[in-house]
């Protein structure tokens, strides 16, 4: 059984586990939804949200829940939230729900929130669950705005929408899905540079 | 057998549980949800309007949506204008609703829904009732597009093009959404549009008249369908001046056709769009007993570029190359039933190999169309 994990060491796996450098989870999202900032902000508040509280809920039955039957019961559980959660801001903040509305229905599928329940919540108090939620969103949305910020700027020329650099010297298909696996493979590469780096130093 | 049962209960209980949760929280939030929705419809109606200054919006027919919000107005599908009362539903339109300045009728503003990649599109558009007929605007309610790519629909790129501009030139094709290939969207929004204008040319100058078929077209089918030598006249306007609802905007015209007296079958001229919004237009032989024996595309089908199943797309007969025209495909609507067609089912019998594309559903449904009105009123 591995030790408890402090708040501490929680709130800094958003950064040394980072759910898309390190851990690469929810790499459907990832490439497809990362052609802007503006999205890819959208898709990690709405992560962080269904996080959060998939974590709590799981947390607060995993005594409950036979081995057996985990991974149904932790999916029936997340489509409802995030159902649930999509009704809720349709009917209070629908102008989040328009920003987000589309990348809700997504979150349903995104790995990294049923692989937090398995690995984090079904092992962790409810107060650590949530935590752990929230610091893994946080670094989704760090990672998906860090890919945001390259594609826009390279493939648009603008960061949310305003322009940084002419239109003659942007690169298409940076923009395109092709250009998502090509920004996210050097991304990945550098932070595992850096990281090794950081190993030696150590 | 102690652990089975706790596995099942368990399983049991949390979707029990679930369902219940989901279901409380639609049915508390949906009239709020609907509420919201009702006000950006008007919103949008207002600001696609907003060089009319003054302008008094008031619905004139509505279709039940979830929970509508009318007091005073019947929500039925059927719109009555002067002298016709289509169905909206045949439009896809939700919702219509008269625009007047001072009295007088300065256009219309549309509520509609387009059939999109990942659910229904929703959206106002407005006309006004100018010569050029002029679409004002057009703004999305709400969509579940792909992010990124159908989504760009809602960005003013995609909602400009349909800003101030007539539409005829609506209908030849706006340029749609550019990034990547989100095709289904473009040409559901594009599809769903030309729908609603067809709508406002039909209540705004009533029915138009009988298209006529050229001679050459119809002696060359009859000759197609062993009755070389019979002669054909229109009975369109006849039906439709009795009963509008007799009136398909698909079918341009019918022609009976007689052999010496006796009547041997019908001939209908038909146009729907096909692949890239382009027309298509053919000519159906059915005869008395319902036989639906074969048709030809209308030679001025060709005077445009003719963009469905050519090259790479030609693979109706799962090999490539092949011309729409004389695809293997097109069999299933020859030698066959009125009884048979009106079955058809695009979202499943399009055949095993091509299923359903741009081309091939809105072929089905003409064919349904054409077969369900022969049924009604010639069998």
């Amino acid at each position: 059984m591995a030790k408890v994990k402090s708040n501490r060491e929680i709130l800094a796996s958003a950064i040394k586990e980072n759910p898309i450098y390190v851990q690469l989870l929810g790499m459907c999202p990832t490439l497809a939804v990362t052609s802007t900032v503006e999205n890819s902000i959208g898709m990690g508040a709405g992560v962080i949200f269904v996080l959060v509280f998939s974590n709590l809920i799981i947390s607060l039955i995993r005594n409950f829940v036979p081995s057996e039957v985990r991974i149904p019961i932790y999916i029936v559980i997340i489509a409802s939230l995030v159902t649930i959660l999509e009704f809720m801001m349709k009917a209070f903040v629908p102008s989040l729900a328009a920003a987000l509305g589309v990348f809700l229905p997504l979150i349903t599928v995104n790995c990294l929130i049923l692989g937090r329940a398995e690995s984090f919540a079904a092992k962790n108090t409810p107060g650590k669950s949530m935590l752990d939620g929230l610091a893994m969103g946080i670094g989704f949305t760090i990672g998906l705005v860090s890919i945001g910020l390259f594609r826009e700027v390279l493939g648009a020329g603008t960061i949310l929408g305003i322009t940084v650099l002419p239109e003659s010297y942007t690169i298409g298909i940076i923009g395109k899905s092709a250009g998502a696996f090509l920004v996210f493979g050097t991304l990945v590469a550098l932070v595992t540079k850096l990281s090794e780096r950081n190993k030696q130093v150590a | 057998m102690k652990e089975n049962i706790k596995i099942v209960a368990s399983l049991f209980i949390v979707v029990v549980a679930s369902l219940a949760a989901v279901f409380a929280v639609e049915a508390f939030t949906t009239p709020i949800i609907n509420a919201q929705t009702f006000a950006s419809v008007e919103e949008a109606k207002e600001s696609i309007f907003s060089n009319y200054t003054n302008a008094s919006f008031t619905a004139i027919c509505s279709q039940e949506y979830e929970n509508s919000y009318y007091d005073n107005l019947d929500i039925t599908s059927v719109c009555d204008f002067d002298d016709i009362s289509p169905d909206l539903n045949d439009y896809n339109i939700v919702e219509v609703t008269e625009v007047k300045r001072s009295g007088s009728v300065v256009g219309y503003a549309y509520w509609a829904e387009a059939p999109g990649y990942a659910g229904t599109i929703s959206y106002v558009v407005g006309i006004a009732t100018d010569d050029a007929e002029t679409v004002l605007g057009l703004e999305i309610i709400s969509h579940s597009e792909t992010p990124g790519l159908g989504s760009l629909i809602e960005n003013e790129e995609f909602t400009g093009d349909f800003e101030n501009i007539s539409a005829a030139e609506v209908e030849a094709g706006v340029d749609g959404v550019t990034s990547a290939t989100p095709t289904i969207t473009n040409q559901a929004m594009q599809g769903s549009v030309n729908s609603v204008i067809a709508f406002y040319r039909l209540t705004t100058q009533g029915i138009p008249d009988p298209a006529g078929i050229p001679l050459t077209d119809l002696e060359a089918l009859l000759t197609q369908v062993g009755y070389g030598g019979a002669t054909g006249a229109s009975v369109y306007q006849s039906l439709y001046e009795d009963d509008s609802s007799l009136y398909v905007s698909e079918i341009w015209d019918i022609y009976e056709i007689r052999d010496g007296a006796d009547v041997v079958g019908y001939v209908y001229y038909v146009n729907f769009v096909g692949n890239g919004s382009k027309s298509i237009k053919l000519d159906y032989f059915i005869d008395v007993d319902g036989n639906a024996l074969d048709f030809r595309f209308r030679s001025d089908s060709y005077d445009q570029t003719w963009n469905d199943a050519a090259g790479t797309y030609g693979n109706y007969d799962g090999s490539q190359g092949t011309d729409f025209e004389s695809s293997p495909w097109l069999d299933l609507f020859r030698n066959t039933t009125v009884s048979a067609l009106s079955n058809l089912n695009p979202s499943t019998s399009a055949d095993a190999v091509a299923g359903v594309t741009a081309t091939t559903a809105p072929m089905i449904n003409v064919m349904k169309t054409v077969a369900e009105y022969h049924m009604e009123v010639f069998m």
